[in-house]
């Protein structure tokens, strides 16, 4: 049992609720990429998982179909209900752990149920928070070991974006490269 | 016979790409080590998105194209981990950046002596090339002051030296130099250099220009 002891999960799950309180969706995009920062920093699965959380709030929240439909306040209502557990209740890691668990649950089932994709959006946050993890630097494996998803389909998402190509000059040029392999090959 | 040892990501890359049956035509052993083994067949083949590819490339294994390395390269792996994740770190704590099947890689390399390693993700490759750019990469992006460890850096360079870094684009390109890639035509290598892209590799669109020049 690991008593919690840093004020870092707490004070974000509290920014999260005020912020999904007063229906600030985009602090709440943002917020999702900063906790994701403080997880890569701290090396937190929990605030790993509220960083999930936040950004498929967020993408569930920009569906004006969803948040007009009569399924929105409760859900919402429910949701802060959590918040509040989780802000107040647990007492150790693993407690505050199950919680964001059941939190990251509820949000998926809603979006199973309203939601417009195939995709989940719990699973489409994972992805997405995979590439930010990659492109701030971890490796492609540690990036998907991270949120849970497989390198196979975390790769596949980098490759539609440009987190590939970054930014200044090549360190070994294509033909370079080519070189290698023909060298290897004896041409 | 050349041993190019391969990670997940490259295979993967090539896989989408429906280029693994260059792999067959060219005269080199692609070897992979156990991890990878797993996290590109053993796993997927439990799911239904990835499956297809899983097969392919269980099928380039049965066939030979694939060497899956018996070894287990357990302490040159966790040595090598042990680096790589040592080597940067902020207010006394340090950052993970690698996980231990892309450690096994090279590891592999190592034991069974060979210097080519076809890797597509970016972090690796700047690991093994540059980690000074590594680290103002992840200053710039985690918008915070990272310090490196000189001495593990100069540990894990020594360890990484000689290690030659290929990617798939390289495969097809050079598929395409011997006539290996059909159809046999220019707008085939772009294509193939554009599909790998999307497929995850990391290649810029001025080194596909450079391979449009070079290979006409």
């Amino acid at each position: 049992m690991t008593m919690i002891t840093e004020e870092g999960v707490d004070r974000r799950i509290s920014d999260f609720r005020k912020c999904f309180s007063d229906s600030n969706y985009m602090k709440i995009r943002d917020m999702s990429d900063e906790i994701l920062r403080e997880a890569v920093l701290a090396e937190d699965g929990q605030l790993t998982d509220l960083s999930l959380i936040c950004y498929a709030v967020f993408k569930i929240s920009s569906k004006s179909t969803i948040r007009r439909s009569e399924n929105w306040e409760p859900f919402k209502k429910e949701m802060l209900g959590m918040m509040r557990r989780a802000e107040e209740k647990p007492n150790t890691k693993e407690e505050l752990g199950a919680l964001l668990q059941d939190i990251i649950g509820m949000v998926s089932k809603f979006y199973d149920d309203y939601g417009l994709y195939v995709e989940n959006v719990v699973h489409k946050a994972r992805l997405k928070q995979g590439l930010r993890a990659y492109a701030m630097g971890l490796s492609l494996g540690r990036s998907a070991d991270m949120v849970g998803v497989s390198k196979g389909e975390l790769f596949k998402y980098v490759g539609a974006t440009k987190v590939g190509e970054r930014e200044g000059a090549p360190i070994t040029g294509a033909m370079q490269r080519l070189s290698y392999l023909e060298a290897a090959l004896g041409k | 016979m050349a041993k190019i040892v391969c990670d997940s990501s490259s295979l993967i890359s090539l896989a989408d790409s429906c280029l693994l049956n260059l792999l067959p035509l060219i005269d080199a052993e692609f070897v992979i080590p156990q991890s990878v083994k797993r996290e590109i067949i053993d796993d997927p083949l439990n799911t239904k998105r990835f499956l297809l590819n899983a097969m392919k490339m269980q099928e380039m294994v049965g066939k030979g194209a694939i060497t899956v390395c018996g070894q287990s390269f357990e302490k040159e792996t966790r040595d090598l981990l042990g680096l790589a994740n040592s080597l940067f770190e902020r207010k006394g704590k340090r950052i993970r950046i690698l996980q231990e099947g892309e450690a096994e890689g090279v590891a592999c390399m190592r034991s069974i002596g060979a210097t080519l390693f076809m890797c597509d993700e970016r972090t690796m490759r700047e690991l093994i090339e540059e980690p000074s750019r590594l680290v103002n990469t992840m200053q710039g992006r985690l918008h915070a002051e990272l310090s490196m460890d000189e001495g593990v850096m100069n540990r894990l360079a020594q360890r990484l030296s000689g290690i030659r870094v290929i990617r798939s684009s390289e495969i097809a390109a050079y598929a395409y130099e011997k006539g290996l890639l059909t159809p046999k035509d220019p707008r085939a290598l772009e294509g193939a250099l554009f599909s790998l892209k999307f497929s995850g590799c990391a290649i810029r669109n001025d080194d596909i220009e450079e391979y449009r020049a070079h290979l006409r």
